[in-house]
């Protein structure tokens, strides 16, 4: 005769899950102690093999991004913290910090043509300048990670994928869809284009074509240029207030569009092979990190002369958020 | 050799910034934090490019050929208008004076009148002049400016820093008994 469930069996079970779940938590335990150790073994060797290679993680960008992506795996920030094992092993903190403090630069001294979005490689080829040939080499691996840094501060620096190219943005501005497709047009075309080829591409009603470049000019991201022979009525049309003229008005010369983002000297060098002005020589030009005394104003008072912004770069970086690059733990 | 002659007509050794190869800095931007940063940056260029080439008259015609206003390499010009206009920033910056009512051209003072009667008087106190009567036209072509930086000094120039030497009592203008040559004499200082 079967008898149903009784106490005796109530018990039994009971002592039974009991002993697995004394089971499981001493399975666990020493399952996780056993990672532990497989952790701090592997962060030693991780170190081991930093300290060993520290000379080529500092000299070789390509090598450097490669730690990177090892760390990450491994779930080790080697930037997080300025005191920690890393920085002392490494000082990639300072390398960073400095770097992000060139950027910054960089960006503030190509803003007043560029109304604050400038093509990532730009920034490359300036940071390069400014560290000066016997520098170690930079990637734009570095600058992206150095980017993130200051994204970190809230300060709007950040970097946006537009079209193929990724341009570094030092106002906090939203681009619009219709910004973008405009500035890949540009990117496409060397620096400019005119309302004739903006139509083709974009295959727009006139009037959205011509909201779009004015709210691109008003944000300072595109500037107009009148060839000479242009009409003069033309010329003065306020594009801030009324946007582009219309293409109808038959013009012998059109009215072109610069989008300074994507580079004033490439930029230059295009049109001048576009135009076949290249036979005609280029006045001698300052080198991309010459320092512009007469837009000073945005870089506080600094007396004319005085050798580059980089005390105010940091003094910037230092004002976006009240801590440090690399004290973020 | 072509390429040098023609970059040497172009500026010389004068670098100009990257802003002046870029096509759209020659058309005013109707967007007006666009339009102030391009004229700012026009203005410091006119000066330093004054200065260098120690040019003092500059002309606002549409067809004048100052090398400055007129990039070959890019095929841009400014036009009257917008030469005017950044005249007229200097003028009101204290850094330039119109020469006619017409405005058609424009002294660039990229020293300021007090700096050149600093430079006029320690000169002739260099040379011994001190109440000695020298001309006009010794201060500018004279043996004794030759090399120095007076040498080619715009009248308007110099007589406005005579007269604030006048006025600082360390010297006297005097006109000529022709009319046309007037003399300074200088004073020592009190």
């Amino acid at each position: 005769m079967r008898r149903g469930p009784g106490l005796a069996a109530l018990d039994r079970t009971r002592a039974a899950r009991a002993q697995f779940k004394k089971k499981g938590e001493e399975v666990a335990e020493t399952k996780a102690q056993v990672m532990k150790a497989q952790m701090a073994h592997f962060k030693a060797s991780l170190e081991e093999f930093a300290l060993k290679h520290k000379a080529d993680i500092r000299r070789n960008p390509e090598f450097r991004a490669q730690f990177h992506a090892m760390c990450a795996t491994a779930g080790v920030d080697p930037l997080a913290s300025n005191k920690g094992t890393w920085n002392k092993l490494l000082g990639l903190g300072d390398f960073y910090y400095e770097l992000g403090v060139q950027i910054v630069e960089g960006c503030i001294t190509t803003r007043q043509f560029t109304g604050g979005l400038i093509e990532l490689s730009r920034v490359h080829e300036y940071v390069q300048r400014r560290r000066g040939s016997r520098a170690d080499p930079v990637s734009e691996d570095d600058l992206l990670r150095a980017i993130e840094k200051l994204g970190g501060l809230g300060s709007g620096f950040g970097v946006v994928r537009i079209g193929a190219k990724r341009f570094v943005r030092s106002v906090p501005t939203e681009l619009s869809t219709d910004s973008n497709a405009l500035i890949e047009l540009a990117e496409r075309q060397g620096g400019y284009f005119s309302l004739r080829d903006a139509l083709a591409s974009t295959k727009w009603q006139e009037a959205r074509l011509r909201d779009a470049l004015g709210a691109m000019a008003r944000e300072g991201l595109m500037l107009i240029d009148d060839m000479p022979g242009a009409a003069p009525a033309e010329a003065s049309t306020p594009l801030a207030a009324g946007g582009a003229s219309p293409v109808s008005a038959a013009q012998a010369v059109p009215r072109l569009y610069w989008v300074p983002a994507v580079g004033i000297v490439p930029s230059v060098h295009k049109y001048r092979q576009d135009t076949g002005l290249d036979s005609v020589p280029l006045p001698p030009m300052s080198d991309v990190t010459s320092y512009v005394p007469a837009l000073g104003g945005e870089m506080a008072a600094a007396a004319p002369g005085q050798a580059r912004g980089e005390e105010m770069a940091a003094e910037l970086v230092a004002a976006m958020g009240h801590t440090s690059l690399n004290s973020r733990q | 050799m072509a390429m040098a002659a023609a970059a040497a007509a172009q500026g010389g050794d004068f670098v100009f910034p990257i802003f002046y190869n870029f096509p759209p800095m020659y058309t005013l931007q109707p967007v007006k934090e666009s339009q102030q940063k391009q004229r700012l940056l026009w203005k410091d260029l006119i000066l330093r490019y004054c200065k260098h080439h120690r040019i003092h008259v500059v002309f606002a015609a549409e067809a004048d050929d100052f090398p400055l206003f007129h990039n070959k390499a890019i095929n841009r010009r400014l036009s009257r208008e917008v030469k005017v206009l950044l005249l007229d920033d200097l003028v009101r910056q204290g850094s330039a004076v119109w020469l006619d009512k017409g405005q058609r051209s424009a002294l660039v003072m990229w020293r300021s009148i007090k700096e050149w009667a600093d430079v006029i008087y320690t000169w002739a106190r260099g040379c011994g002049f001190e109440d000695t009567v020298v001309t006009v036209e010794e201060l500018q072509t004279g043996v004794y400016v030759a090399g120095t930086e007076m040498e080619g000094l715009h009248r308007e120039v110099l007589v406005r820093a005579v007269k604030l030497l006048e006025q600082q009592g360390k010297a006297k203008l005097f006109k000529g008994e022709a009319g046309d040559d007037e003399g300074i004499k200088f004073f020592t200082a009190a």
